[in-house]
């Protein structure tokens, strides 16, 4: 990762209002969004086209769990954390075990996470 | 008769009159007065007389000889017995004097003998004469045979008798004791005495009345049970008669509480007085005048239960056999009472075990219909692998048992009814009772025998011998696979809800996130409001239609009711009926909220004549549907683009683009702002039927 370039986020969360409030810390933390979605199709064809360095991932896609997404991070070694108004302990093993942000969230709290993407 | 021949030579030669052997009645004749006989003397008699005189005399057999007019009356030593104390009054004297107690009978016999010439012969007829000062019932079998006279003409009646009282009576005794004898099973001691009473009725001669009385101790009363001869409740035979009670009328009439004292085999006689009024006679002329009282004690008992009241025969001695046969009476009516007291405790103790069996049946079709109702199973088995036990007919149907066939043994369960890592659970749970004793309960997963998954609480104590030692298990098996399926779907709906709502929080928050980066505080209040109510709007046509989706119209017109009285004339809305998915309202919902806000500050609704063209529909664009959506101001003060982006363009264009995964653009045209949409229809449109 070149220090001169920016760091890129993808957001994928499918409730607009959430994504837009990401996407503004996302930029307010000084990173640039890599990009949005808000279905597991969407996201995985970003993370295989994109040039991502992160990703915050919300555990529930329209109905459907997100876990295959992250099976294609892990296998891309790409950071990300889980967003979930589910409790950690609920959702499958592929997600459980990732870095946990429960909604609603405070907003250092999601600060510190995106931040931790980068390192 | 050469014999016969020379006893008349030889007397008249001797005696100057005749001689009639050595019998005792022949001394009586030759010594008897016949001056003032009409026979006459002896020596005058016709010789067909004497001939039949001679054959009476020497008969062994009772022979009397009616003779001439008066019918004057001779016989031999054997008719002594017929005529009790009338001998020797009786010799040569008319008939008619000698028995005017029975004339009545034998007069017109005797005379239709004689003058008609045809003998009679008559069977056990029944004569009561005057014997030793009674009148006596008296059978006889006998013949009046005409007897000619030296004339040729009828002199006189011949007639050979022999007395049957005894046979007559006897049989008659003997067929009533037999009929006793045959009574059929009484249900209680009263139909034994009643029964016993219809016997007793036919045989009127030996008892011209009876009566039959239970003792009721513990009232101090004896109760009539039944009578012969006489109508119950009279003096004669009260219906209840108080023990020992001195009143001449009302009290103990009979004595019976001396009757009730008696042993077996003891009697009381009582007179049958004035007190008792006119006693019935039954078949008898007179009335009865003594009554003999026995005591009815059971088989087995020593205290008489019943007194049987006898009338005695007025025209009869109540000599040994008669008292005999009272007896044998009063002892066929005890055991035909014991018969039917024993019959009755025996009816009463095969009443009771059917009572106990209906009950046992009763508590089993309960207790059967109880595990039918709570799904519960039970099992009792002696903790061994391979034995069946005995399972209730629930536990088969709770695991689709065929119910006739035994239970599998608890090995063969392993596998068939549970996993085997849970019968290892249960297992490991019964050893553990079998050795203390302790009992368990335990929720496990099963299998039916078609393979559907059940849920089962087992729960499991231990049996015991009666000296405490443990035999086996005790185990109910209660199907709660209802109650576990919808406790999960509790579970489920209330992670889905804690989910939802975390989510809409997360929203809210963002929203007032949004707001407050570029409004004032008095604008932030305001718009937060406005959006939070927006919200709260398109909710509740989610929660109305039960999350699965809202009607486009209703959308557009919650989210616009403040302008609600423009709809129709400037607030103009064309399409069909369209449902759209939630997420995809809520991102709908909010921009809509945004451009009419925004139309209402600036744009057409902000003035008085500007128009708000709403519309939305399915096209066909290329190879797949379409979901199309326009918001067209016109008429409203000239559009002047913004030159800063506020929290309403990013939910008017990122939102919607976003949320709908479609096309989304904003064009502030001078002429109005127009909005566009257009996504994919599966990302909008809900289905027609069931829930994504």
């Amino acid at each position: 990762m070149n220090a001169n370039e920016p760091i890129r986020i993808l957001v994928v969360e499918d409730e607009p209002a959430i994504a837009a409030d990401l996407c503004f810390v996302v930029e307010e933390v000084g990173y640039e969004i890599g990009g949005t979605a808000s279905s597991v199709d969407e996201a995985l064809k970003l993370i295989e086209d994109e040039d991502i360095d992160g990703v915050i991932l919300d555990a529930n896609l329209r109905g459907v769990c997100s876990s295959c997404v992250a099976d294609a991070l892990r296998a891309k070694k790409l950071p990300f954390f889980v967003l979930s108004g589910y409790l950690q302990r609920q959702l499958p093993e592929q997600l459980s075990g990732a870095p946990f942000l429960a909604k609603p969230y405070d907003q250092e709290e999601l600060t510190s996470r995106i931040l931790a993407l980068a390192k | 008769m050469t014999a016969g021949a020379a006893w008349i030579d030889v007397a008249e030669r001797r005696s100057g009159g005749f001689f009639f052997g050595d019998s005792e009645t022949a001394a009586a004749i030759a010594a008897a007065n016949w001056t003032r006989s009409p026979l006459g003397l002896p020596q005058t008699w016709p010789k067909r007389l004497r001939v039949a005189l001679e054959i009476c005399l020497n008969s062994a057999f009772p022979i009397a000889i009616f003779w001439g007019n008066e019918l004057c009356l001779l016989y031999n030593d054997a008719y002594h017995g017929l005529l009790a104390d009338k001998h020797p009054r009786a010799l040569g004297r008319p008939a008619r004097e000698v028995w005017p107690e029975i004339w009545d009978v034998i007069g017109p016999m005797l005379q239709g003998a004689l003058t008609d010439g045809l003998p009679t012969r008559s069977e056990d007829l029944q004569l009561h004469m005057m014997r030793n000062g009674r009148r006596d019932e008296g059978y006889f079998t006998f013949s009046y045979s005409p007897t000619p006279d030296d004339d040729g003409t009828i002199g006189g009646v011949f007639c050979p008798v022999v007395e049957t009282t005894d046979r007559v009576i006897g049989e008659r005794r003997l067929r009533t004791l037999r009929d006793l004898a045959a009574l059929s099973r009484a249900e209680d001691e009263g139909e034994a005495c009643r029964l016993a009473a219809s016997v007793l009725a036919v045989n009127g001669y030996d008892l011209p009345f009876s009566a039959i009385y239970r003792f009721d101790e513990t009232r101090g009363e004896a109760e009539l049970m039944a009578t012969t001869g006489v109508k119950p409740g009279g003096r004669v035979a009260p219906h209840r008669i108080p023990l020992g009670d001195p009143d001449p009328i009302r009290g103990d009439i009979w004595g019976l509480a001396e009757v009730a004292r008696l042993t077996p085999g003891r009697v009381a006689i009582r007179t049958i007085d004035a007190r008792f009024g006119e006693p019935p006679c039954g078949p008898w002329p007179a009335a009865p005048d003594e009554a003999v009282l026995f005591p009815i004690v059971l088989l087995g008992q020593d205290r008489a239960v019943a007194a049987l009241i006898v009338a005695v025969n007025p025209f009869k001695r109540l000599d040994a056999a008669y008292a005999y046969f009272l007896d044998r009476v009063a002892a066929k009516i005890a055991s035909a009472m014991t018969d039917a007291r024993a019959y009755a405790a025996e009816r009463e103790r095969a009443e009771e075990i059917r009572v106990r069996e209906l009950a046992l049946r009763r508590t089993e079709a309960e207790l059967r219909e109880a595990q039918r109702l709570g799904r519960i199973g039970s099992w009792r088995w002696s903790g061994r692998h391979d034995d069946r036990g005995g399972g209730s007919p629930y536990l088969a149907r709770i695991f689709g048992l065929d119910p006739n066939a035994p239970p599998p043994s608890f090995a063969e369960q392993k596998g068939l009814l549970y996993a085997p890592a849970d019968w290892q659970r249960l297992d490991a749970a019964t050893r553990e009772t079998l050795r203390t004793g302790e009992g368990f309960e335990l929720d496990l997963p099963a299998h039916r025998a078609d393979g559907a998954a059940i849920h089962v609480t087992i729960r499991s104590e231990a049996v015991r011998d009666e000296r405490g030692a443990i035999v086996g298990l005790r185990s109910t098996v209660q199907d709660i696979t209802e109650r576990k399926q919808a406790q999960e779907r509790v579970e489920l709906l209330l992670r889905e809800v804690t989910h939802r709502a975390k989510n809409l929080l997360t929203v809210v928050r963002a929203v007032a996130r949004q707001t407050a980066r570029r409004d004032s505080p008095m604008a932030f209040a305001q718009h937060f409001d406005q959006r939070i109510a927006a919200l709260g709007a398109s909710h509740d046509l989610l929660v109305q239609n039960e999350w699965r989706g809202v009607e486009l119209h209703a959308l557009t017109r919650s989210q616009l009711a403040h302008f609600r009285d423009l709809f129709g004339s400037r607030i103009r809305m064309e399409g069909p009926t369209t449902v759209v998915k939630p997420a995809a309202s809520q991102a709908i919902g909010m921009a809509l909220h945004e451009l009419a806000t925004n139309a209402g500050k600036y744009g057409a609704l902000s003035n008085d004549v500007g128009v708000v063209r709403i519309a939305f529909g399915v096209t066909d664009k290329g190879d797949a549907p379409h979901f199309e959506m326009d918001w067209r101001e016109s008429g409203g003060p000239p559009v002047v683009a913004p030159k800063r982006h506020g929290f309403g363009h990013m939910v008017i264009l990122q939102m919607a683009k976003h949320a709908l995964g479609g096309h989304v653009t904003l064009d502030y045209a001078p002429t109005g702002v127009v909005w566009k949409v257009s996504a994919p229809l599966d990302n909008v449109i809900e289905p027609a039927q069931g829930e994504d």
